[in-house]
């Protein structure tokens, strides 16, 4: 089990962030990797959530249902997924709240994460905690600018980077461009 | 929990155009070579390529060529020949000795070097080795061949810098020359040296005279992919390389560097043992310098 304890400032009224917090869709358009499939009759809600490492890939389907409490601005979270095509199971259990900053909001998260079956193997506690880091940042980015959006239609055009790490989407930038520059001029060049 | 891999098509290439081509053609195939790394996780269901391209019967891969500027290792050498390599042994000993502690006997034998660059286990012992040694990664497509060096190959977990339709037919390592010397040194899973490193430090120096005028740390194990530890490794350069000089600079090997925890370790652990692992590589890499004569052997 993994114990993430996560804290961070977004530049908008704990109101504002509390109210986008409400709005599952728009989270779920602004966690990467994250699809929203159903809300059911019950208020529990099912979908997938896609994580990648390097080559490997692991879709959990699965539910999740929220407990508010407005007094607060906090809730508990729960959750639990399937990956099919690998059998691992993944549960998460995540309690939030929203408080307010000198810049405007600090949201405090604390999570724990299991993980069963083969993804355990590679998922090892450190790679997940640097996945998370990496997906809260993503998510903040997101929603600050949803949230400085000038209308709903431009929020809504907002959505969260697909998954990849940012080194991995810098270094696949400078070696698609060091390829081209290199085929311009003239090293390089194979058997046809 | 299934324990086998899913179907997939198998393509032996006779050469390394039939590799790429069968790469072109299905962009989620993998290469095969020693398969170390790739069947577990094909079994685990962690990967579930549809095509294996199998590359172990391409000729022209399975050489170590020395030569003045160094020492080129072709895609199908096995780690126990890099470990058993007298070359190697010599002038790039931190490869060799991450070879020789790489795995287990049964890694050792089939698994290759490549590979494990190109897998890029953030946990990996000879990554820090190639980190430390300054060496320069070969990679062929159908456009050519490219080279990259080993501080921009290491992209992230599981992750090198290696483009679709791309194999990494070789890598290579610079030879030691006279006041050269390098090592690497390692926590096992175990408490020993077997598997996975916990964590795992390269270090390698160059002396003019009794002075060290450059070196490089790199730790394994210690983040989501080898590091420099550039701080720990500037602190000894300029100095006579004496136990006092590597003590003050391995103290500094977690400095400026992001550690991750795993289950085997704090950050607070994974720092503690970078800086036992750097002062032992620092220490036997300055054994080594000393010892080697004009030729770079010991």
């Amino acid at each position: 089990m993994i114990e993430l304890t996560r804290s961070f400032d977004i530049s908008a009224a704990p109101d504002e962030v509390w109210e986008y917090f409400q709005d599952i869709p728009a989270v779920a358009a602004c966690l990467p990797g994250a699809r929203l499939d159903e809300i059911r009759d019950d208020g529990t809600y099912s979908g997938t959530v896609t994580f990648k490492l390097g080559p490997m890939t692991a879709r959990f389907e699965g539910t999740a249902s929220i407990e508010i409490d407005p007094t607060d601005r906090s809730a508990h979270v729960t959750g639990k997924g399937l990956d099919r095509s690998g059998g691992s199971q993944g549960r998460i259990v995540l309690d939030y709240r929203v408080a307010p900053a000198d810049d405007g909001s600090r949201v405090e998260i604390e999570a724990q994460i299991t993980i069963l079956g083969a993804a355990a193997q590679i998922g090892r506690p450190g790679l997940i905690n640097e996945m998370a880091t990496r997906m809260v940042n993503d998510f903040v980015t997101c929603v600050e600018a949803r949230l400085a959006a000038p209308d709903a239609a431009a929020a809504s055009a907002i959505t969260a980077p697909e998954v990849k790490g940012i080194r991995l989407f810098l270094a696949s930038l400078f070696g698609a461009f060091g390829g081209w520059v290199k085929r311009l001029f003239g090293r390089g060049g194979g058997p046809a | 929990m299934k324990v086998f891999p899913r179907s997939f098509d198998y393509r032996l290439a006779r050469d390394i155009g039939e590799a790429l081509a069968a790469l072109a053609d299905n962009p989620d195939a993998k290469i095969l070579a020693g398969g170390m790394s790739l069947i577990p996780m094909m079994k685990l269901r962690l990967l579930s390529p549809p095509v294996l391209v199998d590359i172990g019967r391409v000729p022209g891969l399975g050489e170590i060529a020395e030569s003045a500027g160094g020492y080129e290792i072709g895609a199908l050498v096995r780690h126990r020949d890099v470990a058993a390599n007298p070359g190697l042994t010599a002038g790039a000993t931190a490869l060799s000795e991450a070879a020789s502690w790489t795995g287990d006997v049964q890694v050792r034998n089939r698994g290759t070097l490549c590979g494990a660059l190109a897998h890029a286990d953030s946990a990996a012992d000879q990554t820090a080795a190639v980190l430390a040694l300054g060496g320069t990664l070969v990679a062929e497509s159908s456009a050519g061949r490219r080279t990259i060096a080993a501080d921009e190959f290491f992209v992230d977990a599981f992750t090198s810098a290696l483009q679709e339709a791309e194999i990494l037919v070789g890598v290579r390592i610079p030879r030691a020359g006279h006041g050269e010397g390098s090592s690497y040194r390692k926590l096992g899973g175990r408490g020993g040296t077997d598997g996975f490193a916990i964590a795992g430090s390269a270090a390698w120096v160059r002396f003019e005279d009794s002075t060290v005028v450059d070196a490089r740390v790199a730790l394994t194990g210690v983040s989501t992919r080898p590091l420099l530890a550039v701080t720990s490794a500037a602190a000894l350069v300029g100095t006579d390389g004496s136990t006092a000089a590597i003590q003050a600079a391995a103290a500094l090997a977690a400095d400026d560097i992001t550690l991750i925890a795993d289950l085997q370790a704090s950050e607070d652990y994974k720092a503690h043992i970078a800086r036992v692992l750097t002062e032992r590589a620092l220490e036997a890499a300055v054994r080594r310098a000393m010892d080697t004569d004009e030729a770079g052997r010991a």
